[in-house]
């Protein structure tokens, strides 16, 4: 199956409305939800574009020995909410808890972070799935550290909200507890990566989450340039 | 035309003194501030420049966009347009002063109704708010859309302005 984003990234809003009352909308919705496998081969339009897409959690996941987890956001923020959806993404394929997540902004740099020419609106179109995978990717490499620290089979563990738990004892390690090692541990290949069910998220789609600015823009603090 | 009627209507234009060369003295969000330098200096400028208060932003230069509106003795006033000289023994606010934690009813209404979102233009919308409010304790919708028509948002927040500044006004 030819990863059907692909075909999405090339059709103008007004093509896409002429496909909807065409198919009477239920093909194209269907199109939206492609099968799990087609997720995970899922083409960035990013990687067509300088800087390409960089897959590497390193660069924008790190979690401090307290658990406090830092996101990179690497795209601008002009107004769509990316510079908190985006880390957001991150958040919840790592089974983060929000609270516990500071976002920071990258500088310009895409040879480190990948495209970040940010317009048309391309920031979720072509990052949400290489953000999702970063997360999910850094949640492996936990669920690993853990099943290391405890000796056991990696089936038997399994990070939820901020801690890895090893499901047959109740034992829990934070996520700080578990970070050098974590992070110290090789990337599994992009077919390795199990993502999410949706069903599973905590934060996307859900509406619970306010954008990480809203206090600094209401009080003169937030940072633009 | 409509919005320069409701520039007319909304701004402060404060008589200038340009020339002048006496030392300006003024109170900047409560603190008493005296400035040596070209008293024809846009108060804007003086603020994110001399005294690192960049809350207030620059946008358009030229007072059509409202992104800059500061308080002068309480009423909305655009920073760009305004010279150092013409606040001299007057009180300006900005929004790092509108409320010591950030917790000015309009401010709270800003956050409950998630209002922003880029957000540059949003403090010179929650002073130009501030400074309905300070007046008329409940406006209607015509009178918040008139008070705020001055302010122009790119994100187009409209909607939620104008319901924030209504639940500020309720404290709903």
């Amino acid at each position: 199956m030819t990863p059907v984003h692909a075909s999405i990234e090339n059709v103008s809003r007004r093509g896409f409305l002429k496909g909807l009352i065409a198919t009477g909308g239920l093909v194209v919705a269907a199109e939206f939800a492609p099968a799990r496998g087609a997720l995970a081969a899922y083409a960035s339009g990013a990687a067509k574009m300088t800087g390409g897409v960089v897959g590497d959690p390193h660069v924008f996941i790190s979690i401090d020995p307290g658990g406090l987890v830092t996101i990179v956001a690497h795209r601008a923020e002009m107004g769509t909410g990316s510079r908190t959806s985006l880390p957001m993404a991150v958040a919840d394929e790592l089974e983060a808890d929000w609270s516990r997540v500071k976002v920071v902004q990258s500088p310009g740099d895409e040879q480190k972070y990948g495209n970040q020419n940010t317009d048309g609106s391309h920031s979720l179109r072509h990052f949400i799935q290489p953000m999702r995978q970063c997360g999910a990717a850094m949640r492996q490499m936990l669920e690993t550290a853990a099943a290391q620290r405890w000796d056991v089979n990696a089936a038997e563990v399994q990070a939820q909200n901020h801690e890895v738990v090893h499901k047959p004892s109740g034992r829990k390690l934070g996520y700080g507890e578990l970070a050098a090692l974590a992070s110290a541990l090789p990337v599994p290949p992009a077919d390795q990566i199990k993502l999410k069910d949706e069903s599973a998220f905590r934060y996307l789609g859900k509406g619970n989450v306010q954008i990480v600015d809203l206090f600094d823009i209401t009080t003169g603090g937030a940072g633009y340039g | 035309m409509l919005l320069a009627r409701a520039c007319e209507n909304r701004i402060t234009i404060i008589g200038t003194k340009r020339g002048s060369t006496a030392m300006v003295k003024l109170r900047v969000n409560g603190q008493e501030q005296s400035f040596d330098g070209d008293p024809s200096m846009p108060l804007l400028w003086y603020l994110r420049d001399e005294l690192g208060l960049t809350g207030t932003k620059y946008g358009c230069g030229a007072a059509l966009c409202g992104a800059c509106t500061v308080h002068v003795d309480s009423e909305a006033a655009r920073a760009c347009i305004t010279a150092v000289s013409d606040v001299d023994g007057r009180s300006v606010t900005t929004i790092e002063g509108l409320d010591r934690d950030g917790n000015h009813p309009v401010q709270k209404a800003w956050r409950a109704l998630n209002v922003p979102q880029c957000g540059y233009c949003q403090a010179g919308q929650i002073m130009q708010a501030a400074a309905l409010l300070a007046t008329n304790k409940n406006p209607s919708e015509d009178e918040i859309n008139s008070a705020m028509s001055g302010n122009i948002c790119r994100c187009g927040c409209y909607q939620r302005i104008t319901a924030a500044v209504k639940a500020a006004a309720t404290g709903a």
